[in-house]
């Protein structure tokens, strides 16, 4: 399934956050967002997963258009968000988290929900051994892979990962990357990354989407993105 | 820069005798009921203005108001019970009083916030007929008599009771705006208002906004205080049966639905919670008495949350926006 | 009167702050909101109660038609005024000033309807125990059976409701939904559903609360006003946030207040609670048992 985004346009109160922006993110892609801060990424992101409504233009999940939908129904169409500053819910312990991701869909499937849930315990062996700590006792790395734990196991066709690196150390932030391309290999699910770490981010992404200032001023193949050092210079900093 | 004139204090008292004046006139025009009334709106008005300058300006809720005008009035009963003091001293002891206790609260309020300080506020007005119960000076459930009396010398023939009585609390009344008004438009009120807006804000200016907030709480309670005794003349009695809960959530209604950030609204506050009560009055004959009295605490309440729901500032509040819309910015 | 007679004393009525307290508590944790309303919503529930029991003289049908009455109008109060009044109060001055004014205004017309429906005289509201104190080895202890049918009742409602909140999805959610309506939401759960079953469940509760507590005080439209105040205090002593912390609260100020009474006489009750309320908001708004790990569950 693909998203498609036409001529989407998102206020905050008075300021412009995103101005006419149209872009297409293939099934099976890793899809980078980058730009600077205040770029609008963010909200780009709680638009698509309903968390905030557009002014105006259409996002389309294949042929369903999701603009107007609930979060929980947009959850339920296998469009999953995990928002910024690594978002457990800090009074619950390691396992209460993951459950709650597969709450929505207990009674379709519980079966797979404890598959999804041990999954998660593979791919990220820390949280295992926490199990039964509480959130607010894991360090910021542990926290981003339990967010990012609890997205999995909703099960996503697209996983919309906002600021994954955010305030954690340079090789907790590879091995998080490494792992997301790891998953997007075995499992064939779309995911839509949104990064000021534009370099790590486009490592493992195979589309790039350069926004400045609401308004996307690039949407190409990652490694030409990364190997356009004018482009680099004038919207990435490096 | 835009130059607002705002009459002086000068005229501000000009004006008031005048009114004063008419109102002296026209109470010798109108039947004893309707001045009975007009005593009992310019009871409330004072009471509606002491929840305007506490939560309309200062920010600061108040689900108890009715317990700081029961301080007021027990302090008057008591000086008149225990000393004899003649009745128009009263009225200064019970403000004082009232600005005292509430300064002692205030203190304590300040440093709450929102549920709790209402909580708070609420458990003191729950709590008026237990501690009166609870203290042998305040007379239990029986209360004591406040007794404002006749018009002295050889006026008690010729002024009703009534319209002695509305000359009083009327008189109250006017002097209790013309204070508020002043306060409100003077720096303090500027002060109570930049704290409401934003504490933190109003910190950097300069501003104390523990010290303003306690402030706001004494002046609130002292005019709380001159309700709570104009109120007790008008029934000639203060007992907990006069201050229950419902009163302070009349009072709080009146606030509201007059417009809780404007002094001006009080008067049309007060004259809906005395109105709203009259409407009925024709129909008891007929109708059973239970409608008639527990429909006007549901209107009361109904028009309350229907005025927070629909206009979250109060009704008069939305207009006075409207109203102001084309020139408030360019 | 010996000390273990004064404490065993304030047990069973404890628990009815408790149950109040839970209440409010669970309604502040899902929507930021004191329900002052719940004085009127208990009520109402005891006056349904009161009729089925009147209709039908079945204690047992009165007591569970009372419960359901509470779930019904606690998820009315939520769907039809509170979510709308939340929806409307936005800016920083109104978001906390209305919803208390709007929940006053609740209990206004609540006390009102009561009096039209039932009037306003205060009406006994009959027991399936003795109210008598039980005796224990020839000795008469001021604990009767009915106050060991409370306490086993508040026992039982609060072990059941920590079953469905620790150890069920339902709880679960209502959990994450309390502390973390974003990544609740988020996570594909309805949270303004969630949120309406917290107010039917507190309700429930306030139901409960007010048949146990309507023997003892009798039932009249706004003869749970000093319940609620001290449902209140039961709370802010467990910290507003913390549901163990709430039942605890409720206990302490049970018993505390039974202390009161028995050394110095019934008036200084109220007096004893309210400066107790002002003092652990001035000294510890976090509430006594609020500390960081009593706010979990």
């Amino acid at each position: 399934m693909t998203l498609r985004v036409r001529g989407l346009t998102i206020d905050h109160g008075a300021i412009r956050a995103i101005s006419s922006a149209s872009f297409n993110v293939p099934k099976g892609s890793i899809t980078a967002v980058i730009g600077a801060n205040g770029a609008g990424k963010s909200t780009l992101l709680r638009t698509i997963s309903g968390l905030k409504r557009a002014t105006s233009g259409n996002i389309l999940w294949d042929e369903l258009a999701i603009d107007h939908l609930q979060t929980e129904q947009i959850v339920r169409a296998g469009i999953v968000h995990v928002p910024e500053g690594r978002s457990v819910v800090t009074e619950l312990t390691v396992s209460e988290n993951l459950a709650l991701g597969g709450v929505w869909r207990l009674r379709k499937n519980k079966a797979d929900v404890v598959r999804a849930i041990d999954e998660v315990y593979e791919l990220f062996p820390r949280l295992a051994e926490r199990r039964k700590q509480r959130a607010d006792t894991l360090s910021g790395g542990e926290r981003q892979m339990l967010a990012i734990g609890r997205g999995l196991v909703a099960r996503p066709q697209l996983l919309l990962l906002d600021e994954p690196s955010l305030g954690l150390a340079p090789l907790v932030v590879e091995q998080i990357f490494q792992t997301l391309a790891q998953l997007q290999r075995s499992t064939g699910m779309t995911i839509l990354l949104v990064e000021q770490n534009a370099m790590s981010a486009l490592r493992i992404a195979s589309q790039g989407i350069v926004l400045d200032q609401g308004q996307v001023v690039i949407a190409d193949d990652a490694r030409a993105i990364m190997n356009d050092t004018a482009l680099r210079h004038a919207y990435l900093g490096y | 820069m835009h130059v607002v004139h705002k009459p002086s204090t000068g005229k501000r008292i000009t004006l008031a005798l005048f009114i004063a004046l008419i109102l002296f006139v026209a109470s010798n025009f109108v039947d004893e009921y309707r001045i009975f009334q007009g005593a009992q709106v310019a009871a409330y008005l004072v009471g509606i203005i002491s929840i305007v300058l506490l939560t309309g300006f200062s920010g600061q809720i108040t689900l108890g108001q009715g317990a700081f005008m029961a301080v007021g009035a027990y302090s008057a009963a008591i000086v008149v019970q225990e000393f004899a003091l003649p009745i128009w001293l009263t009225f200064f002891i019970a403000v004082i009083a009232a600005a005292l206790f509430g300064a002692i609260i205030g203190i304590s309020a300040g440093r709450l916030s929102g549920p709790y300080l209402a909580g708070a506020t609420l458990a003191f007005a729950v709590g008026i007929p237990a501690l009166a119960n609870a203290i042998p000076i305040l007379g239990g459930e029986q209360g004591l008599s406040f007794d404002i009396g006749f018009a002295p010398g050889k006026y008690a023939d010729t002024v009703s009771p009534y319209k002695w009585l509305f000359w009083i609390c009327a008189l109250c009344a006017i002097i209790a705006v013309v204070i508020a008004v002043n306060l409100t438009s003077s720096g303090m009120g500027r002060e109570w208002r930049a704290v409401r807006a934003h504490e933190t804000a109003a910190a950097l200016s300069g501003i104390n906004p523990a010290r303003s907030k306690v402030l706001a709480f004494t002046v609130s309670s002292g005019f709380a205080g001159l309700a709570g005794v104009s109120f007790s003349a008008t029934v000639g009695l203060v007992s907990p049966s006069g201050f229950t809960l419902s009163l302070s959530f009349l009072l709080l209604t009146g606030a509201i639905l007059g417009g809780i950030s404007h002094i001006s609204g009080a008067l049309g506050g007060a004259f809906i919670i005395v109105i709203i009560p009259t409407i009925f009055e024709a129909w008891t004959e007929e109708a059973s008495l239970g409608v008639a009295t527990y429909l006007p605490g549901i209107i009361v309440s109904a028009l309350l949350l229907l005025s927070i729901a629909l206009a979250p500032e109060g009704p008069s509040e939305a207009l006075h926006k409207l109203r102001h819309r084309g020139h408030r910015k360019p | 009167m010996n000390l273990l007679n004064t404490l065993i004393a304030g047990v069973s009525i404890g628990a009815i702050y408790s149950l109040i307290a839970f209440a409010l508590i669970l309604v502040w944790r899902s929507t930021r909101v004191v329900n002052f309303a719940q004085a009127g919503q208990a009520a109402f529930s005891t006056y349904v109660g009161l009729t089925i029991e009147k209709a039908v003289g079945n204690y047992w049908l009165a007591l569970i038609g009372a419960i359901l009455a509470g779930v019904i109008v606690g998820a009315f109060v939520e769907v039809v005024v509170v979510r709308f009044i939340v929806k409307r109060a936005t800016s920083a001055a109104t978001a906390t000033v209305a919803p208390v004014i709007a929940m006053l205004g609740l209990l206004g017309i609540f006390q009102g309807v009561m009096g039209l429906i039932w009037g306003g005289e205060y009406q006994p509201y009959p027991t399936a125990f003795a109210r008598e104190g039980m005796s224990i080895a020839g000795n008469q202890i001021p604990f009767s059976q009915f106050d060991l049918f409370v306490l086993l009742t508040v026992v039982v409602a609060m072990s059941i409701s920590a079953v469905i909140f620790q150890r069920t999805s339902l709880g679960l959610s209502m959990r994450a939904a309390a502390f973390a309506p974003e990544v609740t939401r988020l996570s594909g759960i309805r949270v303004s559903r969630i949120r309406t079953l917290g107010w039917a469940f507190a309700g429930g509760a306030g139901g409960l609360a007010g048949v146990l507590v309507a023997p003892t005080t009798f039932i009249a439209p706004n003869s749970f006003d000093l319940l609620l105040v001290f449902g209140f205090t039961a709370a802010v002593i467990g910290g507003l946030d913390s549901l163990i912390g709430g039942v605890l609260g409720g206990l302490a100020l049970g018993i505390g207040l039974s202390v009161v009474t028995g050394y110095l006489g019934g008036s200084y009750t109220f007096m004893t609670a309210f400066v107790l309320l002002i003092v652990i908001l001035l000294v510890r708004p976090q509430g006594i048992l609020g500390a960081r790990g009593a706010r979990r569950a």
